[in-house]
């Protein structure tokens, strides 16, 4: 098996994985990877997850998920999100992250992200 | 049989002839004029060859010169269809020998081929399709902490393999 098929395999087990612990393990290795594409994927699962935790990492924090410096993956994060059934959780931690984040850009993708949230349902 | 076509006729009826020259060659006594032009071919039955063609049991006999001709060209265009159509009967009757003789090859092919079913190699690939340690199924039976062990692991022999 090619060292991609089991990576890909194991942020999947960790996406499924109800212990609270896998998201940690995915922010620290997947989200801080050099590669692109492991970061796309961890952020991919870590928006899967749709708990609060998880989102938080991938909406909240500064070069990670839809704050990545890639367009790549800041942009493949917004459609994962977008492509959930359920937005619940989300909006929520969209809505906290506009009201209680300090840095403007992250407010700013926060606040645009939601908009296309809102147009889109 | 030599070949005739109506096309390759030569019509050197339209020849002009001096008198003489007529009088040698044709039955025809009046010398007919055609625009001025003796008519060179005979085309005057005479009395005598009308008699002998109607005795005659023969039914070609009562064909004329031109009908001959014609009769000749068709004969001709059908000898060379025969030999058209001879020649692509020959052309598959080569290419069904080759087909058989393929097929002959590949019976002593086969015939010298020993055909094995190894059950113990299909066994364990299929075990090991099913058994795989890396899939989602098999990972999700972990803890996450072996997961993140793992996961750290793959990484640096990606990121390896992407500088290599």
């Amino acid at each position: 098996m090619k060292t991609v098929n089991k990576i890909d395999n194991i942020i999947e087990a960790l996406c499924r994985h109800e212990d609270p612990k896998s998201i940690s393990i995915l922010e620290e290795i997947g989200t801080n990877s050099e590669i692109d594409e492991i970061r796309e994927k961890t952020a991919h699962a870590l928006i899967r997850k749709n708990c609060p935790e998880s989102l938080r990492v991938v909406i909240s924090s500064a070069g990670k998920g839809i704050n990545d410096l890639s367009a790549r993956v800041a942009m493949s994060s917004i459609n994962e999100i977008l492509s959930l059934n359920d937005k619940t959780e989300v909006l929520k931690v969209l809505e906290e992250t506009m009201n209680s984040e300090e840095k403007s850009e992250i407010k700013d993708t926060a606040r645009s992200v939601k908009a296309l949230i809102t147009y889109s349902m | 049989m030599d070949k005739m076509k109506i096309s390759q006729t030569k019509f050197g009826m339209f020849k002009p002839m001096s008198r003489e020259e007529r009088q040698e060659v044709h039955s025809n006594p009046f010398g007919i004029n055609f625009k001025g032009n003796v008519l060179a071919a005979d085309v005057f039955e005479s009395s005598k060859a009308k008699e002998t063609n109607s005795l005659s049991s023969n039914p070609f006999a009562k064909m004329t010169n031109k009908s001959k001709m014609v009769a000749s060209a068709f004969v001709g265009s059908i000898n060379s269809f025969n030999e058209a159509f001879r020649s692509r009967v020959n052309s598959i009757i080569s290419f069904g020998k080759q087909i058989k003789e393929n097929i002959a090859n590949s019976w002593e092919f086969a015939k010298n081929t020993e055909i094995k079913l190894d059950f113990k190699g299909l066994t364990e690939s299929i075990a090991s399709k099913f058994n795989n340690q890396y899939s989602v199924n098999n990972l999700l039976k972990q803890p996450v902490d072996d997961l993140g062990a793992m996961f750290a692991a793959e990484h640096q022999t990606y990121k390896e393999s992407l500088k290599a």
